[in-house]
């Protein structure tokens, strides 16, 4: 993988606002897990057929802030990533609270193979 | 006017998979829609963590049941490149057949749906009678139907002999003879556009913003097609993306028919210029790496992101989809349609769920 | 749709596009990938294609001699067949029939091990066990009754009742098995409870006193 940009959560929006000023597109975000207490984000971003990547060492107990109010793409993605790593993303334009693919009664997350309570489960 | 919220799926006549849509409604007029999926979550990128990197080449063929062979062929190519080995010039050359069959196969099933969706049966029903075809070479050429199984890490397991290669040249002449004179009763029949000019309309900026991808784009007027990063056998073969410009549900259902006439043109090319040579390279070395790796599939572009730490299982199979980038989209196109539209608005983006969700 | 309308005319005073389906079947494509079937005799029982199968629907015990398979589990995928070190594995050119029981393909054979032992012990039980099988287990059929039909949501000793009845005229149809299958030989075949869903099927061979 080339063109990737490590970035803090602090620079998170300022990088994704000069992605899009630059014209970038935003193709999706991955999730991966590293240990117990942190995960991998990495944007992927696509302008004229090259893809650059942001890649975001979160901590699965803070919240990520939510990339959604600059490009309503990521909405879907960010809610499946708070559905199958129990992740929380704040300022999300529309937050299905967990329920995109579980139940409302589901308290384990699938991806995680240390599972975090979710606690802000409606 | 009064507000009414109406349920839309996830059992609707139109629709071949779940989807839930809930619309507000002003009177006829749709002012809102919210997505809710997950009616058919399957966990199939879990699976990784059972399956070996071998085996997960058929666990994710089965994300899709339409275009199987291309999100094996992603995932081989992915993990191809992780283990620094090249898939042989004939394997290239024949996924790309079988993925435009694929291709074809797809888009064929789609226009079917769509005139049914617009209550336009016998085309429905001539649209399945041309696919059978295409089915026909899958399972003559492949083994399987649907799910072909043909993809392996380092190259293919099947071959095309000449007289395969002969017999296939003849159905796509027929195909080709077949969607010429559809062409007449399906773009330019009076009611279909009635029924889909105009409807649904996105600009290309609106488009590349929300992420669209594959038609959804393209029928906007944004050349983007990932067969321009010269996967596969396209570094050698003349490629050019289909592109609309009105941006509405007949743009789409014109790219789609061209796309057809240009995948089988594609199929063509690739088999008169089909190296001899080996089928598949041996793999030896357990994949490390993180990779992205990108494909067009019929319905869009298709993005693997894997990653592995040299043991038999990888540690993550990403898959973005491309229906999962077209609900964005979807959402931006329905505020301002009748209800009675929204069904064929639903359909231009050919919807795939399962897919979506995995 | 008036565009259509040609189109509609010519397909009504044309041939059927389908056939009349149970009695018209159209020859199935030579390459097809169908119904699995183990030549058993010739096995020796590498455990290749329950590692290689993506469904992990295989299960080979190498010490009883069973090769077991879900037939309802196999996606058709040809893995097995590919990989089979001894080309046992085949695949037929149509689809198994839809059965409303729940079928298990159980098969016994000579693992290799017990072969030389048995020829160990008694020397001119072994050539008898190369010709054997083939003389009179003729090469094996899935249809044959062979697979036992358990009861659909058959769990644990249900099942296990009707693989060991479906297991013993076997081993007595192949009197070749005798030294190989030890009478105190087990032969679990426990699929790995990867799916919750998946019910777990013990298959006891040895059971039938040989
Ligand atoms: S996803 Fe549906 S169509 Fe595809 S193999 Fe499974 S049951 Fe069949
Ligand atoms: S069927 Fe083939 S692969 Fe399977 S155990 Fe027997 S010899 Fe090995
Ligand atoms: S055909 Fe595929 S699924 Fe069926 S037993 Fe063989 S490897 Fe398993």
């Amino acid at each position: 993988m080339q063109n990737v940009t490590p970035v803090t959560i602090a620079e998170l929006k300022t990088a994704c606002q000069a992605a899009k000023a630059e014209g970038c597109r935003l193709v999706t975000l991955s999730c991966a897990e590293l240990d117990a207490e942190t995960v991998d984000i990495i944007y992927h971003f696509d302008k004229d057929l090259s893809l650059k990547h942001y890649r975001l060492t979160a901590k699965k107990c803070e919240p990520v802030p939510s990339i959604s109010d600059i490009y309503f793409a990521a909405l879907l993605v960010e809610n499946e990533i708070q559905d199958l790593f129990g992740l929380s993303f704040s300022g999300l334009v529309v937050d299905y609270k967990q329920t995109l693919y579980l139940e409302a009664e589901v308290r384990k997350t699938p991806f995680c193979k240390y599972s975090v309570a979710i606690a802000n489960k409606a | 006017m009064a507000r009414t919220i109406i349920p839309f799926g996830p059992q609707h006549p139109v629709l071949p998979e779940p989807l839930h849509l809930k619309l507000v409604l002003e009177d006829e007029i749709v002012q809102e829609a919210l997505p809710a999926v997950g009616y058919v979550h399957r966990g199939l990128e879990k699976l990784t963590e059972i399956r070996d990197f071998n085996q997960m080449v058929q666990i994710v063929e089965r994300v899709c049941g339409i275009c199987s062979m291309i999100h094996a062929q992603c995932y081989c190519q992915g993990l191809e490149e992780m283990l620094g080995i090249t898939a042989p010039p004939r394997a290239r050359y024949l996924r790309t057949i079988w993925s435009e069959l694929h291709r074809m196969h797809s888009h064929l099933l789609w226009l079917g749906l769509f005139a049914d969706g617009m209550g336009f049966e016998s085309q429905f029903m001539q649209c399945w009678k041309i696919r059978e075809r295409i089915m026909d070479v899958n399972e003559a050429t492949t083994g399987n139907r649907v799910i072909v199984s043909v993809n392996v890490v380092g190259g293919v397991r099947r071959d095309l002999n000449d007289g395969q290669l002969r017999w296939i040249g003849s159905i796509l002449d027929q195909v080709e003879a077949e969607l010429k004179a559809l062409k007449k009763p399906l773009i330019d029949d009076y009611t279909v556009k009635k029924r889909t000019v105009g409807k649904g309309v996105l600009t290309a900026e609106q488009v590349y913003e929300l992420g669209a991808a594959g038609p959804t784009l393209r029928a906007s007027g944004v050349a983007q097609d990932m067969r321009m990063t010269r996967y596969a056998a396209f570094d050698e073969l003349v490629f050019t993306p289909v592109v609309e410009t009105e941006g509405d549900c007949h743009a789409r259902l014109k790219v789609r028919y061209r796309e057809l006439l240009a995948s089988i043109d594609i199929v063509r090319a690739a088999m008169r210029a089909l190296p001899e040579g080996e089928l598949a390279v041996a793999v030896k070395d357990k994949p490390a790496g993180e990779i992205v790796t990108r494909v067009e599939q019929p319905r869009g572009e298709l993005l693997y992101y894997l990653k592995a730490s040299g043991k038999k299982n990888l540690d993550r199979v990403r898959i973005r989809t491309p229906t999962f980038a077209n609900i964005p989209p979807l959402l931006a196109m329905l505020p301002g349609v009748e209800l009675a539209d929204v069904p064929v608005v639903v359909l231009s983006i050919d919807p795939c769920i399962s897919c979506t969700e995995r | 749709m008036f565009f259509m309308t040609k189109t509609v005319f010519s397909n009504l005073f044309s041939r059927y596009a389908t056939r009349l389906h149970p009695f018209v079947v159209r020859e199935p494509f030579p390459d097809a990938r169908g119904e699995l079937y183990c030549e058993i005799e010739k096995c020796i029982f590498c455990m290749t294609c329950q590692r290689k199968c993506p469904s992990q629907c295989i299960t080979v015990d190498n010490k009883a001699g069973t090769w077991t398979c879900d037939p309802m589990a196999c996606v058709y995928c040809g893995v097995c067949v590919d990989n089979c070190p001894v080309a046992c594995l085949h695949q037929k050119q149509t689809y198994r029939a839809p059965t409303p029981e729940r079928l298990m393909l159980s098969l016994t054979g000579t693992p290799p091990r017990a072969a030389r032992l048995a020829k160990a012990k008694t020397p001119e039980a072994a050539p008898a066990r190369a010709g054997e099988p083939k003389a009179e287990v003729p090469p094996v059929k899935a249809e044959e009754p062979k697979a036992e039909a358990a009861p659909e949501k058959g769990e644990g000793p249900n099942e296990e009742a009707a693989s060991a009845k479906a297991e013993e005229p076997k081993l007595k149809a192949a009197p070749a098995a005798k030294p190989a299958a030890k009478p105190a030989a087990k032969a679990q075949a426990k699929p790995k409870a990867q799916a919750a869903s998946k019910p777990k099927v013990k298959a006891k061979g040895g059971k039938g006193k040989a």
